[in-house]
């Protein structure tokens, strides 16, 4: 019978024979687009093992920034790089009131039953009963970080709109551009 | 079964050593900057990989597993303390990493930007190429 621990233990190794491998293949990659694929792989086997080395909130962040906003990057960089022009349809979004409605609702709450609330924890309080739970049935969300992670992520997307719209200008506008202020 | 957990243990960390050096010889020995980037990426992940594996809490006997550094409990009594201090992994090094990664991504968009300006001036990415270009 294998224990509980040899279980974990065994996922870490697996989980880092894949991220090795993955990291050999992305340094040898020749095609940069399939790298920045086998680098995607190995930052989600490095959320595998931030989940099993007992840090889930880390977890929480490590997704939306390195298996989707750092590929994004690095890919929108390989189109401009070689010349082939996309499409981008940008969406700006108000996403920090999504920060603000986290921040203010167990304040709210707290103003109109006169109740000690907290914010900023992502553990319950001795003094305060009011607050975003940190456990729903057992499976740790962490209380407000959840929601800020969600929030942040957002916003955070919907400003590297804007990078991928000035990413997104033409080569050959910029270099006119740069040229012509070089001959002033 | 202890000798087994150890080895397992030990393959995760030869691991991410591994990782460590293979991203160095990329970031040193690759010549296109965007595959440097790549690799300097794949580095600082690592080096947060083994913080947090530093944070990491594998002395606890067998029926005691690990936890997170969160206590849920609203009313903890002084045994749900105790139990939570012999129990909970450190959390100094994962506040220290969620911070090295937001700084990590800025890094890398300036990285990205710097390539992107490079490639503007120069019309290549290969630092080779870059290298013998003159004025």
């Amino acid at each position: 019978m294998i224990e509980l621990n040899t279980l974990t233990y065994l996922f870490m190794a697996v989980a880092g024979v894949v991220s090795l491998i993955a990291t050999y293949l992305t340094i040898v990659e020749n095609d940069l687009v399939k790298a920045v694929i086998f680098s995607a792989l190995q930052s989600t086997v490095y959320t595998i093992i931030y989940y099993l080395l007992m840090a889930p909130d880390i977890a929480l962040v490590y997704i939306p920034v390195s298996v989707g906003l750092y590929p994004a990057v690095i890919l929108f960089l390989i189109k401009k790089t070689e010349r082939t022009e996309g499409d981008l349809e940008g969406s700006g979004g108000d996403s920090l009131i999504g920060i603000y409605l986290t921040a203010l609702a167990a304040v709210l709450i707290g103003l109109i039953t006169g109740l000690n609330a907290y914010v900023f924890q992502n553990q319950p309080k001795l003094d305060a009963p009011v607050g975003i739970p940190a456990q729903v049935s057992n499976a740790l969300i962490s209380g407000t970080l959840f929601f800020f992670n969600l929030s942040e992520y957002l916003a955070v997307a919907s400003g590297f709109t804007l990078v991928f719209m000035l990413l997104s200008i033409p080569e050959e506008i910029v270099r006119s551009f740069i040229s012509g202020e070089a001959h002033e | 079964m202890n000798e087994l957990n150890v080895f397992l243990f030990n393959t995760l960390l030869f691991s991410l050593f591994f990782n460590a050096g293979i991203s160095l010889y990329g970031i040193f020995a690759r010549p296109s900057l965007i595959k440097k980037i790549i690799a300097l990426t794949i580095f600082s992940d690592t080096a947060n990989v083994l913080a947090i594996v530093v944070g990491y809490r594998t002395w606890p006997s067998p029926e005691q597993s690990p936890i997170p550094p969160v206590i849920t409990t609203t009313n903890p009594t002084t045994e749900d303390i105790a139990r939570f201090a012999s129990q909970a992994v450190d959390p100094l090094p994962q506040a220290l990493v969620l911070t090295a990664i937001v700084i990590g991504l800025a890094v890398t968009l300036f990285l990205v930007f710097l390539t992107l300006q490079v490639y503007r001036l120069y019309g290549t990415t290969d630092v080779r190429r870059v290298a013998k270009l003159r004025g």
